[in-house]
Order: C-alpha cells, then structure tokens, then sequence
C-alpha cells in the first residue's frame, strides 16, 4: 500500500489524494512549520491574556481533564506552574487505568499541590454496555472515524460532558484538556462554544448511549438547568496547543513529578489499557490505524520523523492486557 | 460566497475529494466538532472581515452552507 511520502496517511484513507510525488492532500494543504509556529504564538498570548482575566476570580481557574498520561501531566504543571492558575484535576475512571496511572496521579498532584477528584461510573450498569457496544457496531457519525475508534470517542465525550457539566455547577470559568498539538491544533486551542451548539453536539453522542445504556446516562451529559446558565459556559482550552510540544522533554519534566511510564499500555497511549483493544478493533472494521491522523500530523510539525511516527502505527499489542480487555467486557 | 464556503469545508474537512451538498448538516454528518466550529468561525471571520460573537455560533447560523450564506449576507449587511 503507498504511504504518502512526506508522512503516513496510507492510500485507503478516506477522501486523501496523492500528487505524482507521491505527497498526500493533508500534507499540501499544510501551512508550514513557521506560520504554524506564529498560531501557536498567537494563541499563547490570547491565552495569557484570558488567564489574567479569570485568575482568582472563584474557587478555581480552571478544571483540567487530568488522565495521568504524559499529556494532560504536562498540561496540568503548564497551568500551575507557567501560568499560575488555581486548578481542579479531575480524572475520568473508565475502568482500565493502568495501577501505575493511579500512582502518577497521586505523584503528580501531590507534587504540583492541586485539588484532585476522581469519577467512577459504575461499570457494570454503564461502561460495559457502551463500550462493548462501541466495539461491534459504529455509533457516530463516519467522519468520526477518522479521528478517534469509536470506544474512544465513547469514552472522551463521556469525560467531556461530564468536565462540562462539573465546571458549570462549579462556576469554574475554564475546562482544560490535554490534547496533543496532532489532536488539536493552535487554532482551536481556546473555544467559546454557545449553549445551543453544545446542545446538537452533544445529542451526537448522548442519543447513541442512551439507546444501549438507558435514561441513566443522562447523568453523565448536560441538563435543562446548565443549558439556562449561559453566561456560566466555560472557554475550553487545550494548552498543548498553543505550547511547544517536544515528547522528550515533557517526559524529562514530568519524571520530577514522579510519573513513570506504565509497563503494560502500547505506544500511543500512557495512561489506558482499553487503548490497544479499541485500535485493534478500528482497524480489523475499517483498515485503518486511529492515530493515523494525529501521527501524521506530529511527522508534518517536525515533532517526530517520518520513520518514528511509521514505527506508532503497528498495533504492538499486549496479548494479556487485550485478553483481560476482553473478559472484562465480557467478549 | 457559497464556493469559497464550500471549498473551506472540503478542503479542510473533506480532503478535496468529498462532496457536500447545501442543505447537509456538518454537525449530524460529523464533518466538524466543536474544534471544527472554531476554526470554521475563525476562517469566516478573516475572509469576510465580520465578527462572530458566542451567541451566535448556533446551528442555525453554521450548520449547513445555506446557513452560513445566510448568516454572512446578513451580518455584512447590518455592517454596512
């Protein structure tokens, strides 16, 4: 299968295109190293300049959507230590987080000394059914498979709603997440999204869920009275965005913090052990690696070569985490 | 107008090759999320020198290419 030259979206990528060089369509569209490094420029000042707005202005600053990855852990000293904001971590359970995870986390918020909360939905009654689901059949719309497997998009619109919704009755003016400069560009780095258009996103996701775990999912998701507190809307920030991301030196620094890398999870996920089950199962429906797009997208930032980011994209799977992976869904 | 809209969308959502139609939904075909909602509001914003306030990213506003002509025929009228 052809491979584009500059990056790694294969051929069977829906909608791509190669020109005679054999250089895929995402690559020719884009901007270049140094205008992407004038965005993230940018959007850093934009961000400074809402962070002194909001700064000791309630309880806290910001809720970050802390998984105990490499990332969000990053993410959270940025928020505490370069812009000084007073944080809320809050870490969605999904019930495959690594017990080293559990470690780090504790590590980590103890070292950068922030307010943590964990939340666990129950698994049995909610988590199985949608993630079991989200393994057989497709539940979002086709684009979204380009971007995440669909037990993966289950789960963050889970952690997404649910930050949301936390925020609001917390009247926290800010919901931080840590995704990667592949997952989201300096663009969309700070978003300010209307309760309406929340809303129609949001019934992308709930209806799905509803639909194989019943009414009670409506309590992980917005209600009536958070889409009436309007001007209580948080901004939705992505620091990794705007920051220069160097996987090394993120790794170098979090180490002070005490995060270790767990032995089990694969090598595009630090903090899941659902991860390698949910590529495995993308890729046998679709042939296609989910982290195709985010990798591509770290080779054309120069934030990995060509052939590390070709070396991501293999499923090198644990056998006895995939196995456990199983059991535990009941597959 | 509705080319240069057309053409952001499949550009940047649909890699030059897909196909949309004036009346589909972004949102209900999954074409773009909340981040996709910026970066569209962004784009309109420098290409048609108008400002978008929060209330009005609404579907009503930016969900579908007739939506959006709507929606900027009417904000640089009231701009004049």
């Amino acid at each position: 299968m052809n491979i584009c030259k500059k990056c790694v979206v294969p051929e069977n990528f829906p909608h791509v295109t190669f020109d005679k060089d054999g250089v895929c369509s995402y690559c020719q569209n884009y901007l270049s190293k140094r205008k992407a490094a004038g965005e993230r420029k940018l959007f850093r000042r934009r961000f400074e300049s809402l962070a002194k707005k909001v700064r000791g202005g309630g309880e806290y600053d910001i809720l970050m959507c802390y998984s105990g990855g490499k990332d969000s852990t990053y993410a959270l000293h940025l928020l505490k230590d370069i812009y000084g904001l007073k944080i809320l971590a809050f870490t969605f359970d999904n019930g495959f987080v690594p017990d080293r995870t559990y470690i780090n986390i504790r590590n980590v918020v103890e070292k950068l000394d922030v307010d943590h909360i964990f939340f666990k939905p129950r698994f049995n009654g909610i988590l199985k059914k949608v993630f079991r689901t989200s393994a057989n059949r497709s539940l979002y719309p086709a684009k979204t498979l380009e971007r995440a497997s669909t037990i993966c998009t289950s789960c963050i619109g889970l952690v997404k709603y649910l930050s949301l919704k936390t925020a609001i009755e917390k009247e926290i003016p800010m919901v931080g997440f840590g995704w990667s400069p592949g997952q989201a560009p300096a663009t969309s780095s700070i978003l300010k999204i209307s309760p309406i258009m929340m809303m129609e996103m949001e019934k992308i996701l709930k209806r799905p869920m509803e639909n194989i775990a019943g009414k009670d999912i409506g309590a992980y998701f917005l209600e009536k009275r958070h889409y009436s507190k309007p001007d209580k809307f948080p901004y939705l920030i992505h620091p990794l965005g705007f920051s220069d991301y160097n996987e090394k030196n993120i790794l170098k620094k979090i180490k002070e913090f005490g995060w270790e890398k767990p032995h089990e999870v694969d090598l595009n996920a630090t903090n899941c052990l659902l991860n390698s089950f949910a590529d495995e199962v993308h890729i046998a429906k679709y042939g296609l690696h989910p982290y195709i797009l985010e990798i591509a997208a770290f080779v054309r930032a120069g934030i990995m070569t060509r052939e590390e980011g070709l070396k991501h994209l293999p499923v090198k799977k644990n056998t006895r985490v995939v196995n456990m992976v199983r059991r535990k869904l009941g597959l | 107008m509705k080319e240069i809209l057309k053409k952001f969308i499949i550009d940047n959502y649909l890699l030059g090759s897909g196909d949309i139609k004036d009346d589909d939904s972004f949102l209900d075909n999954g074409i773009i999320d909340s981040i996709g909602v910026i970066e569209l509001t962004n784009f309109i914003q420098d290409k048609f020198k108008i400002k978008i306030t929060v209330p009005e990213i609404i579907p009503e506003n930016l969900d579908t290419l007739n939506n959006l002509e709507r929606y900027i025929t009417r904000k640089l009228k009231s701009s004049k």
